[in-house]
């Protein structure tokens, strides 16, 4: 599905095949396309459309959100490797896409190391794993009790087969020894009602989807994926905390740029990211979306995405996951 | 096609006779045909286990259940055909060829020369379908449609397409 | 008590100008894209949810949800009129809808569709605000093995819905269901009959089967069979629906409603089954089954009934649990992110204005719609008098722009053109298309459901039968199967007997 913009954001956006012969003297000289690999209404666009907007302030130029949704973001992908590195073409990357599908998916048209110049990681977002209200698992540790009293007797769901929820349960198998049936959704809704109706026992999802169920009480949340706990949900322990220090996964969105951007550039848009990250108004329009404001410089955002990378490789590997 | 379904409601079966029915027989190809590309293109993908199913079981059964409809419609029509049909005058080529040709020559016009020129062609392109156009009633119904879809589709409802020639 | 309390706090927040303003504004525009062949609720959405930023979070989901469940409306008037279902919801409503309109009376066709869609709107959304908590609940119930039976039945409906040979029948079903198996593996991750086409790996979208095989297809047939004469419309009787249409359509408008509401409320793919299972309902209890496809009332009062139900429904399970049951859903939980508002199940609680004052838009702009579209009929119906050398450009032009305007790609038009010479030699050899879009629309759900079911049972094929609500779903598609064959049989030894 591609997203129709209205002509206004068609002209500007055809403006930039034309314009492109005219050597621009101070970037950024007409509208910018921030392509975001996702449909309007998610987290993902709900973060490129906060950074479009207050780019937009801090540039001077129209920022436009671009929606290229499809092949679980490898059609947006494959786009933004092509384009010019002018500047005029930013694009809104997620873990999944930079660090677990290059990992998977056989015959990719883009490299996620080579094809892109990161800029700078935007937000973060840590997984949560919870069950049922009525489950008579109450912490991590009597779930993992119960899971290695019967192997493979318990199921969670995941938002779909190769994804960061699908790992980060893969993840949580690894470091505590169990064994867990993977049953795969078409998205976050479907895996929440499969868990929420009882089909399946635990859930693995973003703090955004399940924060909101938690809180409801209508599931439990045992375990955070992260280093500290969320101010959303202060009952619900750290990794640590739970007794499984290194479950660390977190999900993060960064903003990435075609390959061979002039440094200039980078440095541009990383100043003009820092100074919307610091701005108390970002942090407090996430919060409730569970979302925590990130920024990094280029270099570290490169190595984020290097060792996550490398991270997901091992967790595929150990679970012996395909894509087939 | 009333009258093709008349014909067919009068023409009803009283013995069994020995005709070749060529529209079941082609029915029949056709649907082989799609079964068979199903199993053999599906053929390379995973069949699994009853608990773990692979991305080819499904396929799998569909096709076959295809393949046998295929061959049941073939038995049917070239054995106990309830009526003798030929290919004779059955199928026509000029409108399919011409309103083929109108849409693919709007899609790749768009682009270029926008929402008005593109449905202005489309329009004469597909008046070739018929036995005897009137270049002029085309011409006006084709400058009345894209003028029309300019202002609903470019102007009203905003959508992505460039109106006039870039 | 507490009811009335809750429809206060809605009356209050709906009836302001500004909400009763939105409210119009959205219903317009969904009939808009609904009549439009091609455009639907969900581009529409997409496209004007950033526009929302600015209105009050209340405006802005009563206007996205006008355009759905406007769209609904708008969706039957192109089914009835020329044959083309936009939505997959009216694929049904094509059936005798357009027999209908070939007998001269698309008036009434079109009046029924708009009355029984207000009456299945209002009876639902009574129901979404007495019920709204239990019925999530029983959206929570159906596991995989439900809805993998639930699709069967749908199936055996896609047979049932067929005019003419059993044979071909279940033959394009099944070739439905393999052509929506195109595309990625939501279980697997897997790439199928993609033929290494990265336009293919989203599979094929309904727009380019549906604009092809009914849209283009059509128009080719026509202009073969008719060398160049206008097909036979015949003269238009009285516009409004006669008394006798009143009493044969109440029973089905009610029926559908139920359906539609029930089956509206399931993610997934249940908003469209409920005109399906109408149509099916109604063709298997009429004294005169045969005059289905012929222009029988009935087929048209209930699933245009069970569809607007089901869409006033389908809010249920987004609304009560903040979990999107579909596209649409989806994008009206953006909406409220958009906003600040995090869905979930404590919205109604929190934002009680938003929730009570949301239903009684809806049944204002359901009635906003009857208002609306009944004087449309008369338009409507002159347009059919327009003669066809005139009407099939314009019907070719929709259909262009409506397949392009997805993708902007040249790929999606030329696979349309496909199938629509496709679609054009299934009605030379007499093939339905109804059934294949069926299929096609349930194959990938039906596949999912089981391969999930079987995942969950470990291998266990008993779990189909033993849990009591999939039990009773298979129990129904036999008698469906059965009651199919038997009229054939005593037919058979009808005509046996009367030859002897």
């Amino acid at each position: 599905m591609k997203i129709i913009l209205p002509l206004k954001f068609a002209l500007a956006a055809l403006a930039l095949g034309v314009a492109a012969l005219a050597q621009a003297d101070a970037y950024p000289s007409r509208a910018v396309t921030l392509v975001v690999p996702f449909p309007p209404g998610g987290a993902a666009d709900t973060v490129g459309r906060y950074y479009a907007e207050q780019l937009s302030a801090s540039l001077g130029q129209p920022v436009v959100v671009d929606n290229k949704p499809g092949a679980g973001t490898a059609i947006a992908a494959e786009a933004v490797a092509k384009a010019k590195p002018d500047g005029y073409t930013l694009s809104l990357a997620t873990a999944g896409q930079l660090t677990i599908l290059p990992n998977l998916q056989k015959g990719l048209r883009y490299d996620p190391l080579q094809d892109f110049t990161p800029v700078a990681v935007l937000a973060s977002v840590p997984n949560v794993v919870a069950v049922p209200a009525a489950s008579k698992v109450d912490t991590l540790q009597a779930l993992i009790d119960q899971a290695k009293a019967r192997p493979g007797a318990l199921s969670y769901s995941s938002c779909g087969n190769g994804t960061l929820c699908h790992l980060s349960g893969e993840l949580l198998k690894n470091l505590a020894g169990i064994d867990l049936l993977h049953v795969p959704y078409k998205g976050s809704a479907p895996a929440v009602t499969a868990v929420l109706g009882g089909e399946v026992d635990v859930a693995v999802d973003t703090l955004t989807v399940l924060a909101p169920q938690i809180q409801a009480g209508k599931l439990k949340g045992l375990v955070l994926s992260s280093a500290q706990r969320s101010p959303l949900l202060p009952g619900v322990p750290s990794a640590s905390e739970a007794g499984l220090p290194g479950f660390e996964a977190s999900g993060w969105f960064g903003l990435v740029l075609p390959k061979g951007a002039s440094p200039q550039l980078v440095e541009q848009l990383s100043a003009a990211i820092a100074a919307i990250a610091q701005a108390p108004q970002t942090a407090e329009r996430f919060a409730q979306n569970g979302i925590s404001v990130e920024h990094s410089t280029p270099a570290g955002f490169a190595k984020l995405i290097a060792d996550d990378g490398a991270r997901w490789g091992e967790v595929i590997r150990a679970g012996n996951i395909t894509l087939e | 096609m009333r009258d093709a379904l008349q014909r067919a409601a009068t023409a009803r079966p009283h013995s069994l006779t020995l005709n070749l029915d060529a529209r079941e027989v082609l029915a029949g190809c056709l649907f082989l045909g799609f079964g068979l590309t199903g199993l053999l293109v599906g053929s390379a993908y995973a069949s699994g286990t009853a608990m773990r199913m692979g991305a080819g079981y499904f396929p799998w059964l569909v096709s076959l259940a295809l393949c046998g409809l295929g061959v049941a419609l073939l038995v049917r029509g070239l054995w106990l055909g309830r009526e003798k049909v030929t290919l004779d005058g059955l199928f026509i080529v000029r409108p399919a060829l011409a309103i083929s040709a109108s849409v693919v020559a709007f899609a790749l016009l768009l682009p270029s020369l926008g929402l008005a020129l593109a449905t202005l062609c489309m329009t004469l392109l597909s008046g070739l379908g018929r036995h005897k156009a009137h270049l002029g009633e085309l011409l006006a119904v084709g400058s009345a449609l894209g003028l029309f879809s300019v202002l609903v589709f470019g102007y009203g409802l905003g959508l992505n397409l460039p109106a006039w020639p870039v | 008590m507490e009811l009335l309390a809750h429809l206060g706090i809605g009356l209050e927040a709906a009836f302001t100008l500004n909400n009763l303003l939105y409210c119009l504004i959205g219903v317009t525009l969904g009939t808009l894209v609904g009549v439009l062949p091609g455009l639907g609720p969900v581009a529409t959405i997409a496209m004007l949810l950033p526009i929302t930023y600015g209105l009050s979070p209340a405006a802005a989901l009563i206007m996205l949800s006008g355009i759905y469940y406007g769209a609904q409306y708008g969706g039957s008037t192109t089914a009835i009129l020329v044959n083309l279902p936009g939505e997959s919801s009216s694929v049904v409503t094509c059936l005798d809808g357009h027999a209908m309109a070939r007998k001269g009376r698309a008036g009434a066709a079109l009046a029924i569709a708009a009355i029984g869609s207000f009456i299945a709107g209002s009876l639902s959304i009574l129901l979404l605000a007495a019920a709204a908590a239990p019925l999530a609940e029983v959206a929570l119930k159906f596991g995989p093995a439900e809805y993998f039976s639930l699709m069967l039945l749908g199936l055996v409906a896609a047979v049932v819905l067929a005019q003419g040979d059993v044979l071909k029948a279940v033959a394009m079903t099944l070739l439905g269901l393999l052509l929506g198996l195109v595309g990625t593996d939501v279980n697997s991750g897997v790439e199928r009959f993609t033929f290494g086409l990265p336009q293919l790996s989203d599979g094929i979208s309904f727009v380019v089967i549906s604009m092809g095989i009914f849209g283009i297809a059509e128009i080719i047939a026509n202009l073969e069979r008719s060398r160049g004469q206008p097909p036979q419309v015949a003269r238009v009787g009285s516009l409004m629906p006669t008394r006798e249409d009143y009493r044969r359509s109440w029973k089905p408008m009610l029926r559908g409603t139920g359906l539609g509401a029930v089956l509206g409320v399931l993610p997934g793919g249940g908003a469209m089954l409920g005109a399906f299972a109408s149509y099916m309902v109604e063709k298997r209890i009429a004294r005169h089954p045969e005059r289905f496809g012929q222009g029988a009332i009935e087929g048209v009062a209930g699933p245009e009934s069970a569809n607007n139900a089901g869409a006033q429904t389908s809010f249920i399970p987004m609304l009560v649990l903040g979990l999107p049951s579909n596209a649409v859903m989806a994008l009206m939980a953006g909406a409220m992110m958009i906003h600040g508002i995090v869905p979930g199940p404590q919205v109604i609680d929190e934002r009680p204005e938003l929730f009570w004052g949301l239903i009684v838009s809806m049944w204002i702009g359901n009635l906003l719609l009857l208002v609306l579209n009944l004087p449309l009929v008369g338009i409507w119906v002159r347009l059919l008098s327009v003669p066809y050398r005139l009407l099939y450009p314009s019907i070719l032009l929709f259909c262009c722009i409506g397949v392009y305007s997805v993708n902007n790609s040249l790929f999606d038009v030329l696979l349309t053109v496909a199938f629509g010479l496709l679609g054009y030699l299934f009605i030379k050899l007499r093939c339905e298309p109804a059934p294949l879009l069926l299929g096609y629309l349930l194959g990938p759900l039906m596949e999912e459901n089981l391969r999930r079911a079987m995942l969950l049972s470990r291998g266990d094929p008993t779990v189909f039968v033993t849990r009591p609500l999939s039990l009773t779903l298979l129990i129904l598609c036999v008698l469906a199967v059965g009651l199919m064959l038997i009229p054939r049989v005593r037919a058979t030894r009808h005509v046996a007997f009367s030859e002897d």
